[in-house]
């Protein structure tokens, strides 16, 4: 695991210094996406990934064609792509245990400060549990909204999604007592 | 066999006393604790983990005091809470009960072999790999179980765990803690059919312990409250 991680690494590293051309960094792209056809996506599990990344595109693309050659900026939006595949590559490939581990391990210095890892560790598994759960409550939310005769707006969603999150986050941190775990 | 011992235990929050038990001794293998709202009940279930202290006396679970030692106390006792979301940690199955075994020192094949004898158990093993957030309500109460019972914890407390639960989940989850799933099971409830089942249930009122005995007896007095 810390090798594919290392690899994930080094390899990010050289797209960003090595890849400078149109081409080269749309091959890199292509072989981020056949990689994903190795491990049994199907093409449009990898469309909708691909479309996924649009609010990133643009919000890195249109900046830079005001300032800059568009094929200058065409490479970087295409690196930045290929980068966050590979990325996306080595967690859908890697448990969420082993990152986990792996988390644990690069925090290993942080000891020395007095924090230790493996809270830093379960910090990033609660972080990814809690993905789910806040869309959970947002669209717990939304439909008390709806029963109620409400319009769902997103400013009236924050005050009860904060508040939600926060009770959560005490009784979660109850039951994490109970499971016997130290922080 | 499994023992519970409190001997003048008052708990206060906020100097107001919220439970008060002279002298309380449970040894049945499923301990049904039954109640209105407020009444004590979840504060007595807290007092036998350590999750709630108590202001004075002593808390004694198979004679460990969970006051003195109260790391002790919690590696014997599993906490089931109604509502299952709060209580998982990792992303999906297999890993949320695996993280249970993570301090037990077992090597990573041995904690994964156990964990999924555990969703065996509470029939989720086909679920192993997926993500914890997408099981229903029942799912993740069966999750919590595996998740408790994974460690072989002397005691069980299920502070109302059929609460959120549909009749089929409810009489799953029912069936499975009082199979027993450990030596003694504690079930805190407003469903007088579960606590019927049990060998003994306590009775508390306006943090008091009203009455100790046969389900049926104990039941019986508080549904007369009632009438």
């Amino acid at each position: 695991m810390a090798i594919k991680f290392a690899a994930l690494v080094l390899g990010l590293l050289a797209i960003s210094i090595f890849a400078k051309d149109v081409t080269s960094v749309l091959s890199i792209l292509l072989f981020a996406i056949l990689s994903f056809t190795l491990i049994g996506t199907n093409a449009k599990q990898i469309f909708s990934m691909l479309w996924s990344l649009k609010l990133v595109v643009l919000l890195v693309l249109l900046p830079q064609l005001l300032f800059m050659d568009w094929s200058l900026a065409l490479v970087n939006v295409t690196r930045l792509v290929a980068c966050i595949l590979f990325a996306m590559l080595f967690t859908s490939t890697t448990r969420n245990q082993e990152i986990l581990e792996l988390v644990e391990l690069l925090a290993k210095p942080l000891k020395a400060l007095g924090i230790r890892p493996n809270t830093i560790a379960l910090l990033v598994a609660m972080a990814l549990n809690s993905i789910a759960l806040l869309n959970k409550f947002v669209a717990d939310i939304r439909e008390a909204q709806l029963a109620r005769g409400m319009k769902p707006k997103l400013h009236l969603l924050v005050l009860p999604v904060l508040v939600l999150s926060l009770k959560h986050a005490d009784d979660h941190a109850e039951a994490l007592l109970a499971r016997g775990v130290e922080v | 066999m499994g023992s519970i011992t409190l001997k003048d235990v008052e708990v206060q929050f906020d100097g107001k006393t919220v439970l008060a038990i002279d002298d309380l001794s449970l040894t049945a293998n499923t301990i049904a604790v039954i109640g209105a709202n407020g009444s004590g009940k979840s504060t007595f279930a807290r007092l036998l983990n350590g999750l709630a202290k108590p202001s004075t006396g002593q808390v004694l679970v198979n004679e460990i005091d969970v006051v003195t030692e109260p790391k002790r106390a919690v590696s014997q006792a599993g906490f089931i809470f109604s509502n299952p979301d709060v209580q998982i940690v990792m992303p999906t199955l297999i890993e949320d009960v695996e993280f249970s075994l993570r301090s037990v020192g077992l090597s990573k094949a041995e904690q994964n072999a156990q964990a999924m004898a555990a969703l065996d158990a509470v029939g989720l093993k086909h679920l192993a790999d997926a993500p914890a957030q997408s099981l229903s309500s029942g799912q993740k109460q069966l999750l919590a179980i595996a998740a408790i019972t994974v460690r072989k914890p002397s005691l069980v407390i299920a502070d109302e765990p059929t609460a959120l639960l549909d009749l089929g989940n409810a009489k799953q989850i029912a069936q499975l803690l009082l199979s027993p799933v450990a030596d003694q099971v504690v079930l805190v409830t407003h469903d007088m059919k579960l606590a019927g089942l049990c060998e003994v249930a306590v009775h508390f009122d306006q943090g008091r312990l009203v009455s100790v005995g046969a389900p049926k007896d104990v039941i019986a007095r508080y549904e007369k409250m009632f009438a």
